[in-house]
């Protein structure tokens, strides 16, 4: 086995032992055979399960596809949709408004014209008539009857 | 060639054509020193774990980028550095009570053994990462300067000045409390 500790008291000339010895307890390494070989199998997990997780990240899934609406461009899509909804709703709207308004003037128009039995020269001389006082002129009140 | 290296790059070579047992072999045969290595850059046991881990998973996956002629063990004692180097740059704040206390010691007086722990792992602490790396490895594992240097991506020239420096600072920590004694 090439795994056996590579220490060498003669290399360690200009150290202090004590120190030297500290740091050896200090950093002596588990003993015990039953952790080498349970940290072996933890890292062959490691590498299996790694195995596993890289195959799952090469193969596609049929809603991969997907992932990529999921972020930027399905909020600019939303947003550039809603925002041409808006627009057409509200340029709706005020068509709408506007022919409205079109039609409740000619309502009140026809509904004016409709309540005028006489042109209105007719309803002011046939009315003024009565109200004028005895003494007007009578030609410059009714021209045309002269 | 020896035969333990022939062994060794059979297994290389089974392993790089798809052989999870001949690569567990590798785990075997590198794994105490994969940890010395992380140990000696990290402040835990656990995250020395954690970065031997991580070095023959890193490892497995390049494995395929490793020449055979190479020595094995000194690429994946690269990796695994790097993974430890990585994980202690994430854990830079660490409890100072990381170092066992049931650890036997030297020192036969238990009061001097208690607090040359303590004032060890406090020196350790204030340590800076990559001289408390070089000092362990040097001083415990018994690396080279030059393999140091490889290990941690320095300069053999800083190896050896870190080495220099970290002892200084240990040795004026803890001879104060033997003095005091």
């Amino acid at each position: 086995m090439t795994d056996n500790t590579r220490h060498d008291p003669s290399r360690s000339a200009g150290a202090d032992p004590n120190t030297t010895a500290l740091l050896r307890t200090a950093y002596r390494p588990p003993t015990d055979d039953s952790y080498w070989g349970g940290l072996e199998q933890r890292v062959m997990q490691r590498i299996t399960a790694g195995l596993v997780h890289g195959i799952q990240e090469l193969k596609p899934a049929w809603w991969s596809g997907f992932g990529e609406f999921r972020t930027w461009e399905l909020r600019t899509a939303g947003l550039v949709a809603a925002t041409i909804g808006l627009l057409v709703a509200g340029s709706a709207v005020a068509r709408d408004q506007a022919t409205d308004q079109r039609a409740r003037d000619m309502a009140a128009r026809d509904a004016v014209e409709s309540a005028l039995p006489l042109p209105i020269d007719d309803v002011m001389l046939t009315r003024a008539r009565p109200n004028l006082p005895p003494d007007a002129p009578e030609r410059y009140l009714n021209p045309l009857d002269y | 060639m020896s035969a333990d290296a022939l062994a060794e790059r059979a297994l290389v070579l089974a392993a790089q054509a798809g052989d999870h047992t001949a690569f567990a072999g590798l785990v075997h045969r590198h794994q105490r020193r994969a940890y010395a290595v992380a140990r000696a850059i990290v402040l835990s046991h656990d995250d020395a774990e954690d970065a031997v881990q991580e070095g023959f998973l890193h490892a497995f996956r390049a494995l395929e980028r490793f020449r055979p002629e190479q020595a094995f063990g000194a690429w994946l004692h690269r990796i695994v550095a790097n993974a430890a180097l990585d994980i202690a740059r994430r854990r830079k704040v660490r409890d100072a009570d990381e170092l066992p206390e049931t650890l036997s010691s030297p020192h036969r007086d238990p009061a001097v053994a208690d607090e040359l722990r303590a004032r060890l792992t406090s020196a350790l602490h204030t340590l800076g990462e990559r001289q408390r790396a070089v000092i362990v490895l040097h001083d415990v594992e018994g690396y080279k300067h030059a393999e140091i240097g490889v290990l941690l991506g320095i300069p053999e020239g800083t190896a050896r000045s870190d080495l220099h420096h970290a002892r200084a600072h240990l040795r004026r920590e803890l001879s104060n409390l033997r003095s005091e004694k």
